[in-house]
């Protein structure tokens, strides 16, 4: 239960990164590591089958999608 | 004026929202009917009924087997909406700039790839012993034909998986659902009956749940890697 109490905190921050990052990659490449996050903590909570998806779905086929997207769209700054 | 009204619509939706979570039954406690009827009903006879030995897929591939015929449509129409806006690819599409990789890189991939697909369908088709199943199934074999794209460029996969093959294989787990579904109306009377007595037997019910397993797990897969496609190929 303490490895949890440790990461649902970790996981919010990492949220936050992602969504506060002004850096489109780098948001991606920060959600993919709170998907690897959530997948552990899936596990600790004995859901192993979906720890396996959430690697597989969130670490795997969207940060592909993403970044492919990413690198197909022209990206514009504004203040 | 707009703002204000956008907000009032933010504020009741969000009322709503909230009073229809607060008005669920409390999470965890054992009064709850989902922790005294259902849990222990797929604890107790998810093997004799489904002949699963792991209670996620006897839930997902019989007692809910409509969310999961559901879930294909979804996935399948995910796609049909993508490859309206963006067509589906010309025989003879270009495919990026694309610089060829060194031996080094193409005999450590082909290695890679050939480990990760094995393992995709050993997910795949384990999935009534241990965790796993279709989806998470599908999804690898998807990931690893879109790591083998990486390295060979697109092309390449585009002449090992035609394009007809993966126009079959995208339907296959909805058209594989309907089937199996009339077979149960056909035998016991209403539709996607798997409980035993229908199917006769215990070899015709693992031989019906693992079709269903692997049409799941090629559909995912060739869904994702269409929509892979669509995304990366330059016209």
């Amino acid at each position: 239960m303490s490895l949890i109490n440790f990461l649902i905190p970790f996981l919010i921050v990492i949220a936050l990164g992602a969504v506060l990052s002004r850096d489109l990659l780098g948001a991606v490449i920060i959600f993919s590591a709170f998907s690897l996050i959530m997948a552990v903590v899936w596990q600790q909570l004995g859901a192993p089958a979906l720890a396996l998806a959430e690697v597989v779905i969130g670490a795997g086929i969207t940060v592909v999608l993403f970044v492919v997207a990413v690198c197909r769209t022209e990206i514009e700054e504004s203040e | 004026m707009k703002k204000i009204v956008f907000l009032l619509c933010f504020i009741a939706c969000g009322f709503f929202i909230i009073s229809a979570v607060l008005a669920l039954p409390e999470m965890g406690s054992e009064v709850n009917p989902a922790n005294t009827l259902i849990a222990p009903r797929y604890f107790e006879k998810s093997v004799s009924e489904t002949g699963c030995r792991n209670v996620v897929s006897a839930i997902i591939l019989s007692y809910r087997s409509y969310d999961t015929l559901a879930q294909m449509v979804l996935l399948f129409t995910a796609l049909s909406a993508a490859l309206l806006i963006l067509k589906r690819e010309s025989p003879g599409f270009c495919c990026e700039i694309f610089v060829m990789p060194s031996l080094l890189v193409k005999s450590v991939a082909i290695t890679f790839f050939s480990l990760f697909f094995g393992f995709a369908f050993y997910i795949l088709l384990g999935g009534r012993f241990g965790s796993g199943g279709g989806f998470q199934g599908g999804l690898l074999v998807a990931t690893s034909f879109i790591f083998y794209s990486l390295i060979f460029g697109l092309s390449e996969v585009a002449g090992r998986i035609p394009q007809n093959l993966r126009i079959f294989f995208e339907s296959l787990a909805i058209l594989t659902f309907v089937f199996i579904g009339f077979l149960g109306m056909w035998l016991s009377g209403s539709f996607l009956a798997l409980s035993p007595g229908v199917f006769g037997g215990n070899l015709a019910r693992e031989v019906i749940l693992m079709l269903l397993e692997i049409s799941i797990g090629l559909s995912c897969g060739a869904i994702l890697v269409s929509l892979f496609f669509l995304i990366k190929r330059v016209d």
